[in-house]
């Protein structure tokens, strides 16, 4: 029986705007193995982010979360103190951005930043500054940039995109860490270095042993790097499967409308999108979110919000047209 | 033909919409806020006052020369608001006459100031690295080398005081401001697609600057416009302060807390209630410039 | 980046000189006649055409304001129509004593507007963020002579606590000079009593001049952090656990710091120009009463004097805040801003 890092049960999360409550998160269920690396799939806009934002409670402060639990090696984190919290963060789980020209401080040295993070990772020894500044070295290496001392002096605008992102992800992984939340992080790269950041990441997830949570919005990606792949629509898990599993036999219509999005080099010409768009948060559909879009929606559909069930071995979907033997 | 179609393809995404119910959005995100509505209303408060003085001030005739020796230096009271000064002239009405100074000196100011620092501006943006931009924008740099205020009292020591010459040694630093505003955004715009388009398809230089980038500051110069007939009338009273603006026996705001000042403290209310008068316009139009801020912003 | 610095000296320069053309236009093609004016109506003619020789009047603009350029910086200013002697003795006799309360002005309004912002920043939302907004407004719709007649009638009559007038009270003798400042001055000659004494008068005329730079630099700090506090850098470094005191004070501080160092240099100008008045006001004997008197008295070598000196004390003020800003902004310091 492996161990579960994270367990989130039935997350619901809201943002106060002008125009009301936009009801983000509409029941999110998501759990993430020991040693697991996940994505989380969707359009953009669909929740992914706040539901990884919720795990280390980063959400903008209009957020509220008014259901739900996530816990976090066994304890939920939705009812931690500060000190506790900011262990969690410090060595617990570690976040990558989207954007790397964002999400590092521009008027401190790469040094002096990673020297913090590792200055508060709780690890022995990191009062020195020498073994912080050897174990940032390292980490540098570890993600194959050269000249890691001058890195280290550097500031995040004389580094390049990829550069960047690669120092984030030795940031991420300077220190022990049971979990890497990756947000998007090869969107804002160029199409010639996002493969090779993705390579970075996996391996060193893989030689830390630490599980991963990557959010992406393309399949490929997706395929390429995790085991397992949660389809989000509308701040909804609408399917979640293995990642063979769910290419060959995608289930929930909104997955098999993401597929056929895919464009593919063999046959099938241009790949046809998706009508409708994504529903209003202030004001969501009473049902499945996903049923006015949907070619295969029942009457029942608008009335009633599907749960996930069980269709396979680890294979669970939300939606109507299927019951629990995983039969239509 | 052919440019009128290409300014509406790089222009794309303006969609005519029906005015009126952009009016109505425009007013919806304006009094979002609370304290922009409390803005206006004060601004119409003194720009009714500025103009409609004659009739609505209770002493019209003790804005001039006047005199009245039984009524002299009486504090707050029902039938002077704000008191009397060392004449015997009602404070209140001579606060409300001065508001047309202090309306015609921002006016006046912004209109001289606001083209030619606009203009200056699109053209030091546009050519930035070039050496007419470098000029200009040093030139900027000269005329804000000393403070401001010290330069407006510089000018006006050479001029005789009138309303108009004190207008001309505001505006005198005053351009540099909208000049350097422009400048950041143009320097920034030139870059966009439609501006480029423009140029490829041969558009004259005075065609970029005025037609395709030059509306796209207007909200940017606009809000500072708001929040620049605060301040200028807030400068225009330090000149009238050392007798520099509008003589008497004009009333000017700056002048009438400079003569009540005399009388501190004994009778405070001679140099306060105008001070007061001063506070409240240019609070008026910092509350409305930030509404208008607001309601020219993109963001919801 | 010496070459960034030898670049922003050559502007430096330039915008001296540029300064030093502005002053000579509004010295001399002002209207009327110099000589004439320092003379007086009654003087003969003949008189009048001698000093005008003398004064180089009767030579070509370009020419005259060469020679007079040639004379500034050789520190000859002319002689002063006010106190008859020259203008730079006056300088000198006067700079220090407003040089004493800009000082004490900038740093009493530096310290309260990051105080006030920072503060405004942490408790976003709630009542003290709505106080020190409602400061902020206040800060900025009045003028500073209008502070300092309130703080004068407040602190100096109904509440008599401070001195209304003069550097030092009548009968005290004045330090002996070395700074011209008379704080530095007292208690570099170990006269504690004398200390007080002058710092007493600074109070009231500096505070009054910082109002508005408070408001301003606090409004400022506020927005900038609120604004960095949402960036992603900080969401970073909150996500990896860096203790929210450090956070605030260190990573989110120095990023928000730029917008409001830079600004300072805006109201240390309305500092100075506010100066002019409250010296007035405070009857304090600056160089910035100095310069009103001037310009009351359309003492013309006297204005132009002045406005120089200003000029360069401003402009060093600028570099000092442009050696600050590069420190605090790697982009600025490597790639020499914008410009």
């Amino acid at each position: 029986m492996t161990q579960t890092i994270v367990d989130i049960r039935d997350l619901y999360v809201q943002y106060r705007t002008f125009d009301g409550q936009a009801k983000v998160l509409n029941g999110v269920n998501l759990t993430v193995k020991k040693g697991e690396k996940v994505s989380i799939v969707g359009e953009t806009a669909c929740g992914k982010t706040t539901t990884v934002k919720s795990i280390l409670r980063i959400l903008a402060p209009q957020a509220s979360i008014p259901r739900g639990e996530i816990l976090f090696n066994g304890s939920d984190v939705l009812k931690m103190g500060y000190s506790e919290l900011n262990k969690l963060r410090s060595s617990g789980a570690s976040m990558i951005f989207q954007d790397p020209t964002m999400s590092l401080n521009p008027v401190f040295t790469i040094g002096e930043q990673m020297e913090a993070v590792i200055r508060y990772s709780g690890q022995s020894g990191v009062e020195q500054k020498s073994v912080r500044h050897e174990l940032a070295v390292k980490a540098l290496e570890e993600t194959a940039m050269p000249d890691p001392e001058r890195i280290l002096q550097s500031y995040p605008f004389q580094l390049s995109g990829g550069m960047r992102q690669r120092v984030c992800i030795a940031l991420s992984l300077a220190t022990p860490r049971d979990l890497v939340i990756a947000d998007e992080p090869t969107t804002n790269l160029d199409v010639t270095i996002q493969d090779q950041v993705l390579k970075i990441l996996k391996q060193r997830v893989e030689a830390k042993g630490c599980s991963l949570i990557l959010i992406t919005h393309s399949f490929g990606v997706a395929r390429e790097t995790t085991d397992r792949i949660y389809v989000m629509y509308a701040g909804n898990m609408v399917e979640t499967a293995p990642t063979q599993e769910l290419f060959r036999e995608p289930l929930h219509p909104y997955s098999r409308a993401l597929m056929s999005c895919i464009p593919r080099l063999s046959g099938g010409g241009m790949a046809e999108g998706i009508p409708g768009r994504l529903s209003n948060y202030h004001n969501p559909p009473k049902g499945c979110r996903f049923a006015p879009r949907c070619p295969e929606a029942m009457p029942r559909c608008h009335e009633e919000k599907p749960e996930s069930i069980d269709v396979g071995r680890e294979h669970q979907v939300a939606c109507f047209l299927y019951d629990k033997d995983g039969g239509k | 033909m052919a440019n009128a179609n290409d300014k509406a393809n790089c222009q794309g995404t303006v969609v005519k919409r029906d005015k009126f119910i952009q009016l109505k959005r425009a007013w919806y995100k304006f009094s979002l806020n609370k304290t922009s509505v409390i803005g206006l209303v004060i601004v119409v408060a003194v720009a009714i006052c500025a103009i409609f003085q004659p009739w609505l001030a209770p002493y019209p005739h003790h804005a001039g020369e006047f005199v009245d020796f039984a009524n002299v230096n009486c504090p707050p009271c029902k039938e002077h608001w704000c008191g009397t000064d060392g004449v015997g002239r009602d404070i209140l009405s001579r606060i409300m006459y001065a508001f047309r100074g202090a309306f015609t000196l921002g006016l006046g100011c912004l209109a001289l100031v606001v083209p030619f620092g606009v203009v200056m501006g699109l053209i030091a943006g546009y050519h930035k690295g070039q050496w007419i931009s470098t000029f200009i924008m040093r030139v900027t740099d000269v005329f804000l080398s000393i403070p401001p205020l010290i330069m407006a009292l510089c000018v006006c020591a050479i001029l005789r005081p009138t309303l108009f010459n004190s207008l001309l040694a505001v505006s005198v630093s005053w351009w540099t401001w909208y000049c350097r505003l422009v400048y950041s955004m143009t320097s920034s715009l030139r870059n966009e697609m439609y501006v480029k388009s423009a140029e490829l398809t041969g558009a004259s230089t005075a065609h970029i600057l005025f037609r395709e980038i030059l509306p796209n500051c207007f909200g940017a110069v606009f809000t500072k416009m708001t929040l620049d007939m605060g301040w200028i009338i807030l400068t225009g009273a330090s000149l009238g302060f050392v007798g520099m603006g509008e003589q008497p026996p004009i009333p000017s705001l700056g002048t009438m807390v400079a003569d009540g000042a005399k009388y501190i403290p004994g009778q405070w209310w001679i140099s306060i209630c105008p001070a007061l008068a001063i506070m409240i316009i240019v609070l008026g139009f910092n509350l409305l410039g930030d509404g208008v801020k607001d309601m020219l912003s993109s963001e919801e | 980046m010496i070459l960034t610095w030898l670049k922003r000296l050559g502007t430096y320069l330039f915008v001296l000189l540029g300064l030093s053309v502005l002053i000579f236009i509004i010295s001399r093609v002002a209207p009327g006649d110099p000589a004439r004016i320092a003379l007086g109506p009654r003087a003969p003619e003949s008189v009048v055409q001698a000093l005008r020789e003398k004064m180089n009047l009767d030579k070509p603009y370009v020419v005259q304001y060469f020679l007079w350029l040639n004379d500034a910086i050789r520190l000859d200013l002319g002689d002063s129509l006010q106190s008859r002697r020259p203008v730079i003795e006056d300088i000198k006799e006067y700079l220090p004593a407003t040089l004493e309360i800009v000082i004490i002005a900038g740093i009493w309004m530096i310290a309260w507007g990051l105080l006030l912002g920072i503060l405004a920043a942490k408790f976003t939302g709630t009542w003290l963020d709505g106080v020190i907004r409602v400061f902020s407004y206040l800060g900025v719709v009045a003028p500073a002579f209008v502070w300092s007649i309130i703080l004068m009638l407040v602190f100096a009559y109904v509440i008599p606590v401070f001195p209304s007038s003069g550097r030092i009270s009548l009968g005290m003798a004045p330090p002996p000079r070395v700074t011209g400042m008379y704080t530095i001055d007292y208690l570099l000659a170990g006269n504690f009593a004398g200390f007080k004494d002058a710092f007493v008068h600074l109070i009231l005329p500096a505070i009054g001049l910082t109002f508005g730079g408070i408001a301003q630099s606090a409004r400022i700090t506020r927005g900038t952090m609120v604004e960095n506090s949402r960036k992603d850098y900080i969401l970073a470094e909150r996500a990896y656990g860096i203790p929210e005191r450090k956070m605030l004070f260190k990573y989110l501080l120095k990023p928000s710091l730029i917008p409001t160092v830079s600004v300072t240099s805006l109201d240390i100008a309305s500092i100075f120009g506010g100066a002019f008045l409250v010296e007035q006001l405070y009857n304090y004997p600056g160089l910035a009463r100095y310069g009103m008197q001037a310009v009351l008295n359309k003492d013309l070598n006297a204005i132009a004097g002045v406005a120089m000196v200003l000029g360069c004390v401003f402009m060093i003020v600028n570099i000092i805040i442009d050696i600050i800003v590069a420190r605090l902004d790697p982009r600025v310091r490597m790639l020499g801003g914008e410009n």
